[in-house]
């Protein structure tokens, strides 16, 4: 038995009683959008169960701005920090664009870890969901990745001073640093694999592990009020997404004001065997460990925050979800990022140093 | 019982990792902690002394021992020492810094970008020869590895927004586009809130 085939037929125009409906309806029943309807409790609508769907709207203006800044950017070590200036100064709308694609990564940077601070004081992350948290960190380590890519590729003088501290780190991890040392391709400039990393290799691999997020969480469904341990009312997912369409645009109206009131300066062509600047604001608790033990603390810095977030679901595996129940969970949490907000303002109150 | 076999497994291959990446750690050799060596090109020497007056003026300090250990440089490739030695003079009598960099620059060959001629393109532009090639450098050699690749030292570019009609444009836009988003947000707030 066929389905009637009434895709030129008017009726479904006339069924509804408006044109736009049967345009709906026809396209539905090609793209069957009308399976987003399905149900997810109501308490997702909140905001803080919006900043997953926040961090991947800042992903979308990276995306989109990325590609802009695209067609004008030169990743060679002679015209990079050149055509940068060409993107601010001489290509329409080039300054916004990249205004828009700077204060994007650092939204998406604030929203991810508040995501993650969501997801851990609401215990979302245990069983069955312990995937979808590796998952979720995963894609935190390749957000950092993609700001450090995109503060080198730039190629100024702190951009460069970065890829130095990337270098050393390189040679510290042996063969593991392979990749990141200079050697790997002789005959190659640095910059143009980390060009490539920065806007083929991490964005692909965001959107492969994001693929993933939304499939488990669609297996697994949004987790219960960790209060009541209930799902409570539910609403359809598309009210979810127009709920987080209101709170994107808000995050873009703000992107684009920062975008145009505070553009990001550019710093002059690099000099080798110096340094004179401090990195961006999201690696300075790591800096203020290189101060004090040096370049290898930038490693065992990052491998022990990645370590204890990629340890959480199996180290806390009680029932309990509320915070108030995980005393231990989250006080440690608790000292983990104190120590990060201390060092980060440590590192405020000093002066660029001396490393390499 | 797989359970048992599947958990053992896990543990084993943890271990395996740990194992092969202390390896490859203990393997590595040790990383530069604090005091790297000075070099002992004058050439690079001198570009790192115009970087620190580019970026760091008020460290004079530093400067002059970048200027100094050029002057007392091995491998003085590529400079012409005369004029270092006046920049040296420059600052021991407290001139003008600009002064300092452009005698700096002229002795690595680099003299046009403080001091254009009037038909010259704007230094440090995307279009400037000198900016995209390296002054005092063979022209068409490309850099690798870690290499600058420049060697003449462009200004930062401060972008301290000065409004124009598009700007204010694209300003009007995002705040619209942001007041669109608080009053979507509040009109789709879940009932609770809207409770509460």
């Amino acid at each position: 038995m066929t389905r009637p085939d009434n895709s030129s037929s008017p009726a479904a125009a006339t069924e509804t009683g408006r044109p736009g409906r049967g345009l709906l309806t026809a396209v539905d029943e090609r793209l069957g959008l009308s399976a987003l309807q399905y149900p997810v409790p109501e308490h997702a609508n909140t905001l803080g169960w919006s900043l997953g769907g926040l961090t991947a709207a800042s992903l979308v203006v990276l995306i989109a701005t990325g590609l802009v800044l695209t067609q004008f950017f030169n990743p060679t070590p002679n015209m990079a920090n050149p055509s940068v200036r060409t993107i601010t100064t001489e290509v329409p709308l080039g300054g916004f664009v990249r205004g828009m694609h700077f204060w994007s990564a650092q939204a998406m940077y604030v929203l991810v870890i508040l995501h993650l601070l969501r997801v851990f004081l609401t215990g979302s992350y245990k069983r069955p969901r312990e995937a979808n948290w590796l998952v979720g960190v995963g894609m935190f380590a390749l957000v950092i990745g993609a700001i450090f890519t995109g503060t080198v590729i730039k190629w100024d003088q702190e951009g460069f001073e970065a890829l130095a501290h990337n270098l050393e780190i390189a040679n510290l991890l042996g063969g593991l640093g392979a990749w990141f040392s200079a050697d790997f391709a002789q005959n190659l400039p640095i910059i143009v694999r980390l060009y490539v990393a920065h806007v083929a290799i991490i964005p692909g691999l965001i959107l492969a592990l994001l693929a993933v997020h939304f499939l488990l969480i669609k297996r697994h469904g949004i987790s219960a009020e960790p209060a009541t341990g209930a799902t409570g009312p539910t609403a359809p997912f598309t009210h979810h997404l127009r709920r987080l369409a209101g709170l994107a645009l808000i995050v873009v109206g703000v992107l684009g004001m920062l975008g145009v009131l505070l553009p990001p300066p550019i710093g002059p062509t690099p000099v080798d065997g110096i340094e004179i600047t401090r990195p961006l604001w999201m690696f300075w608790w790591l800096f203020t460990l290189e101060n004090w033990w040096g370049i290898p603390a930038i490693l065992w810095g990052s491998v022990a925050l990645f370590g204890l977030l990629a340890a959480v679901p199996f180290v806390d595996r009680r029932r309990a979800r509320h915070w108030r129940e995980r005393p231990v969970a989250v006080t440690a949490a608790a000292i983990v990022l104190l120590t990060m907000v201390g060092l980060t303002i440590t590192m405020m109150l000093t002066s660029a140093v001396e490393h390499l | 019982m797989t359970h048992v076999h599947d958990a053992t497994a896990a543990r084993r291959l943890v271990v395996l990792l740990a194992a092969v990446l202390l390896t490859m750690l203990t393997l590595a050799p040790p990383a530069m902690a604090h005091g790297g060596e000075q070099s002992d090109e004058a050439s690079v020497l001198v570009r790192q002394a115009i970087a620190l007056i580019v970026s760091s003026p008020d460290d004079l300090g530093e400067i002059r021992e970048k200027v100094e250990a050029a002057r007392e440089a091995p491998d003085t490739t590529g400079v012409d020492l005369a004029l270092v030695e006046q920049a040296d003079a420059a600052l021991t009598d407290g001139e003008d810094l600009a002064q300092v960099r452009a005698l700096l620059e002229r002795s690595i060959g680099a003299g046009a970008v403080t001091a254009p001629a009037p038909d010259e393109p704007e230094p440090g532009s995307a279009t400037t020869p000198a900016a995209t090639e390296g002054a005092g450098e063979p022209t068409g050699d490309m850099a690798t590895g870690a290499e600058p690749g420049t060697t003449v030292i462009a200004e930062p570019l401060e972008t301290r927004p000065r409004l124009d009609a598009t700007d204010w444009l694209v300003l009007a836009g995002s705040i619209l586009a942001g007041l669109a988003g608080v009053w979507l947000s509040l009109q789709y707030r879940p009932a609770r809130e809207v409770t509460r």
